[in-house]
């Protein structure tokens, strides 16, 4: 025998991992060592045997399978005659406010002009009774069994609305905070389009014009109906108003005045992007979050959430400093210890490299 | 290093990219299995696995944008089908299940009876030691033995050190080894003696 036997490193030895000096000092072992070579081969025969345990389904699941997804992606995916323009969340926003603050409302000087009005409807459309909750789907394979869904804590990523999955990734529904009656309905789709995108925010087509019906009013501009024709000192703050605050400010700034928690969470990820100002808008709001929250799954889930977020507002802009923010808070991620989902932040780094 | 993608999978996922559900079910046809077996044999259960692989592919699906088309796409799909099989297997309901009974697949005919019972006994047996495994250890072993993924890609997949996927694999193995060990060579010694 060659030394000491080497069982520890056999498995390494098998599937080629080791580096160049133990697998030579492997080798040489084995050629002296009929226990260790013997142990090897009952290694290699485990493996095997494992690779002919068979997938036992039933039949026509695969089909069965892949209907069931279909359905789901049409379910997700945004029609144009249902992609809400801008002013529909804007008035969700309203909503939302009116309901949830309307103290507050009174306080914040944007509340004079922040569209406190019931939801609009689609031109055309008429209003439509609001939904509560997604619709359940259930599998005509009969293998979806019901099973209590998970506690938020355990959940990774928001739902994709079918019924079985909620156990694996379903966050608790909205609580309280937001009636799902109040919400209009295009916005509701959109927000239940939005938390089911792996990065949580839907993409929506780009707005023509920042300035939308229903927008929060922009500071600058407003000064300059006052004072006459902005100076280049006015016209970058008002640059950086527009960025600051478009449609998702007054629920941006809201959700940043709730606390750290799941209602929160919830508002943030039930945003719609429709423009680079909304992207980097929703992406300053997860890093609040995330900031807020410290630690846990829901403070994970928001980080990668502002990497995705600022890799949206990127594609839209092509501007090179969101490229950098959002490669800085990829980076920022993969080197946290308690990072959950780094492959999902790799990807999102790929694509940024690219 | 992934291998670079084959081009008629890259066009299929450009158009799925560009929102042609039909090109992505061509995707999924070409992974269904491979998702769903991953699946299952981390969390065990047909319709936990049934519930991952459905989400793998919607997760996939959503994030294409973000998808390198030049990359395969199999490493990518199994690893979010991965990553979702043990964040359940890690969740308090997952501790709650009862594992699941053995397969009840009738053996395929042509082998003489009692290599049949034998390999039956011998497959239960494994099936049964893959399950008792820890959820790490099965996911590093099952992306390891099903998927041949390197201990680099699956050190990537899972969020921890190459050197945590050696001792985890290596250990993984030789729980499976002892529980396997009455029959292994046991094919071998009917042949010397018949």
């Amino acid at each position: 025998v060659t030394g000491a036997h080497v069982t520890e490193r056999l498995s390494a030895y098998m599937d080629g991992e080791l580096d160049a000096s133990d697998r030579e000092t492997v080798a040489a072992h084995l050629r002296g060592c009929a226990a260790c070579a013997h142990h090897l081969e009952e290694l290699r025969a485990v493996d095997t045997a494992a690779r002919e345990l068979s997938l036992a389904v039933p039949d026509g699941y695969f089909e069965a399978f892949r209907g069931s997804l279909r359905e789901r992606l049409q379910r997700t995916r945004p029609t144009p005659r249902r992609r809400a323009p801008v002013w529909s969340l804007a008035a969700a926003a309203a909503v939302v406010l009116a309901l949830l603050t309307p103290r507050l409302l009174v306080r914040d000087p944007r509340a004079r002009v922040a569209p406190a009005a019931p939801a609009p409807t689609l031109p055309g459309r008429g209003a439509e009774p609001a939904v509560t909750a997604p619709p359940a789907q259930t599998r005509s394979t009969g293998a979806d069994t019901e099973v209590p869904a998970p506690r938020a804590e355990t959940a990774e990523a928001p739902p994709a609305g079918r019924s079985g999955q909620r156990r694996l990734a379903e966050p608790s529904r909205p609580r309280a905070a937001t009636p799902p009656a109040a919400t209009p309905e295009p916005a509701k789709e959109q927000a239940a389009n939005a938390a089911g995108a792996p990065g949580g925010y839907a993409v929506a087509p780009p707005a023509e014009m920042d300035e939308v019906q229903g927008a929060p009013p922009r500071t600058a501009a407003q000064a300059r109906k006052v004072e006459g024709p902005p100076s280049a000192a006015a016209r970058e703050e008002e640059a950086k108003t527009r960025r600051d605050k478009t449609a998702l400010g007054p629920l941006q700034d809201r959700a940043a005045q709730a606390p750290a928690g799941e209602d929160r969470f919830q508002l943030l990820a039930h945003q719609t992007v429709s423009s680079t100002a909304d992207a980097r808008a929703l992406r300053d709001a997860w890093r609040a979050l995330a900031r807020d929250l410290g630690t846990g799954p829901r403070a994970d889930e928001a980080r990668v959430r502002a990497v995705e977020v600022g890799f949206e507002a990127w594609r839209r802009s092509g501007d090179e400093a969101d490229r950098a923010e959002a490669e800085r808070d990829a980076r920022a991620y993969l080197e946290r210890p308690d990072a959950l989902q780094a492959i999902r932040v790799r990807d999102a780094l790929k694509a940024l490299a690219r | 290093v992934h291998a670079a993608a084959d081009p008629v999978e890259a066009d299929l996922l450009a158009q799925a990219r560009g929102g042609s559900l039909l090109a992505f079910e061509e995707i999924v046809k070409r992974y269904e299995r491979r998702v769903y077996g991953i699946a299952l044999r981390i969390v065990r259960r047909h319709e936990v696995a049934d519930d991952v692989a459905q989400e793998a592919f919607m997760r996939a699906h959503q994030a294409l944008s973000t998808f390198d088309l030049a990359r395969p796409f199999g490493p990518w799909i199994c690893r979010i089908a991965a990553n979702l099989a043990i964040n359940h297997v890690r969740s308090p309901e997952a501790r709650e299940e009862p594992l699941p009974e053995g397969h009840a697949e009738p053996p395929s005919p042509g082998r003489g009876a009692l290599d049949l019972v034998l390999e039956r006994e011998a497959q239960d047996v494994l099936e049964r030691a893959l399950l008792g495994l820890p959820a790490e250890q099965r996911a590093v072993f099952a992306l390891r033995t099903f998927e041949e993924l390197s201990y680099r890609e699956i050190a990537d997949a899972l969020g921890i050190s190459m050197g945590t996927v050696m001792s985890r694999l290596s250990r993984a193995r030789e729980r499976l080894r002892e529980a396997l060990a009455p029959y292994l060579g046991l094919g071998a010694r009917r042949a010397e003696e018949g």
